[in-house]
């Protein structure tokens, strides 16, 4: 279990948009209503896949959300890909596109298909399970845990952000 | 106890009467009679539904046969994630003792609405992560964590299977507080208060700050608000006792999934 609060979350995601918005990168902060945890990053790219099933390259639209997990007390980074056509990319081509190297077995423990949290629609997410260590293992504390989150398991799923953010010495 | 284990036992035990129809639209020739079916209201309709979806998928086309299947109540497309109890006590209505009436689908899966889960693997993969969560809020993790894959697999095989000794048997340890604690650190919960689904989840710990073991008044009490305040509490079909101590009923009416699924009622002040 993490030690975000709720209260934490949410002014550290304020201060991540900030940051995006000096970068004047794309995030926006969504608000449902004002209860726990009803507000939430979130961001759109396209990119480029190999991985239909013959192999042959692909532009997807993909819209990450970054939501907090009441339950594991950190941030949980959900997104949902759609095709040109917009059909949405199911659980077995979203896996050969966004981590083509790992193994089906490990997958269903890695990224899988469930409920938004806050919209209740599915959406591919990665498990939470092991975030709490893995942003414990800082010698220093991350003094925003929402960016740290973000710098870490963002480029698993083809989300990376711009260097840029690393300098904001005050955030960091 | 052995009063308790009685309780857990009923619990398992509780069934649901459906009446499967098919969908007119994907019929090819004669109309199918309904299938009748007693289901564990513990399950999860992919788990259960293999008897039915193999009585209709003689009745439909050929190029349906692979789609995904799908289910509905009265419009209502059903999570294939949510257990069967939760999904019932939700969406059929109380005074209404008949069969549950569900429609059966080959085709167009509502993939903007439902969480897809093509393969037994899938859903097993979601029911570990369900109880991972709900070992986090109750021992940090720790219980689960401790265990081996046997001991995992020996928990989803008691509730494919329905062998209940078998489930309790590796349950039992996720259902102790943990060391010489006295309670869990956090309740799993899942509160629902419409008939969409979604639910409430909230750090609630089974004690007070005095101390004092929490039940369902205190609960109830703290999911109030000026503006609304929560006067009624059900699971398992049951109407629950604002007494009832919160530790107790976590470890007693939790589904397999470990988690308190809880409808509450309220009303506005």
């Amino acid at each position: 279990m993490g030690d975000l609060s709720w209260k934490d979350f949410l002014s550290q995601a304020k201060q991540f948009l900030e940051i995006s918005q000096k970068l004047g990168d794309n995030w926006i902060l969504e608000q449902k209503d004002s209860n726990e945890p009803n507000t939430y990053l979130k961001c759109s790219q396209k990119i480029k896949c190999r991985g239909g099933k013959d192999n042959s390259a692909e532009l997807v639209s993909v819209e990450y959300h970054v939501v907090f997990s009441v339950s594991y007390q950190v941030p949980m980074l959900f997104f949902q890909a759609h095709r040109s056509d917009g059909s949405l990319l199911d659980v077995e081509a979203t896996w050969r596109m966004f981590m083509p190297e790992s193994k089906a077995s490990d997958l269903h423990q890695i990224l899988t298909q469930m409920d938004h949290p806050v919209l209740f629609r599915p959406f591919m997410a990665l498990h939470p399970c092991r975030t709490a260590e893995v942003l414990k293992q800082f010698g220093k504390p991350s003094c925003n845990q929402v960016l740290t989150f973000i710098s870490l398991y963002g480029p698993h799923v083809q989300l990376h952000l711009q260097n840029a953010y690393g300098l904001s010495q005050e955030y960091t | 106890m052995a009063h308790d284990r009685e309780v857990l036992r009923m619990i398992w035990e509780g069934q649901i009467g459906i009446c499967f129809q098919a969908d007119r639209d994907e019929i090819v020739g004669i109309k199918p009679e309904p299938f009748y079916l007693m289901i564990s209201r513990l399950s999860y309709l992919p788990l259960v539904t293999d008897k039915v979806r193999k009585y209709f998928s003689r009745y439909i086309s050929a190029e349906h046969q692979d789609g995904a299947v799908w289910f509905d109540f009265n419009g209502t497309p059903l999570r294939l994630h949510y257990p069967i109890g939760v999904l019932y006590d939700l969406l059929h209505p109380e005074e209404d003792s008949t069969p549950w009436c569900l429609t059966i689908h080959f085709s167009k899966f509502p993939e903007d609405m439902l969480v897809k889960l093509n393969s037994k693997e899938l859903l097993e993969s979601h029911y570990m992560s369900c109880l991972k969560e709900a070992d986090v809020l109750k021992h940090r993790g720790l219980v689960i964590s401790a265990m081996q894959k046997k001991d995992h697999n020996q928990l989803w095989l008691g509730l494919v299977n329905e062998k209940f000794d078998q489930f309790w048997a590796v349950n039992r340890r996720l259902m102790e507080p943990y060391g010489d604690l006295e309670s869990f650190k956090n309740i799993p919960l899942r509160i629902y208060t419409d008939d969409d689904f979604t639910y409430t989840q909230k750090l609630i710990s089974p004690i007070s700050v005095g101390g004092q073991k929490k039940s369902l008044a205190d609960l109830m009490a703290e999911l109030s608000t000026p503006v609304r305040r929560a006067v009624g509490c059900r699971t398992h079909g049951i109407d629950l006792h604002e007494e009832t101590q919160l530790q107790w009923m976590s470890e007693h009416l939790s589904y397999p999934d470990n988690f308190l699924h809880l409808s509450v009622d309220y009303k506005d002040v």
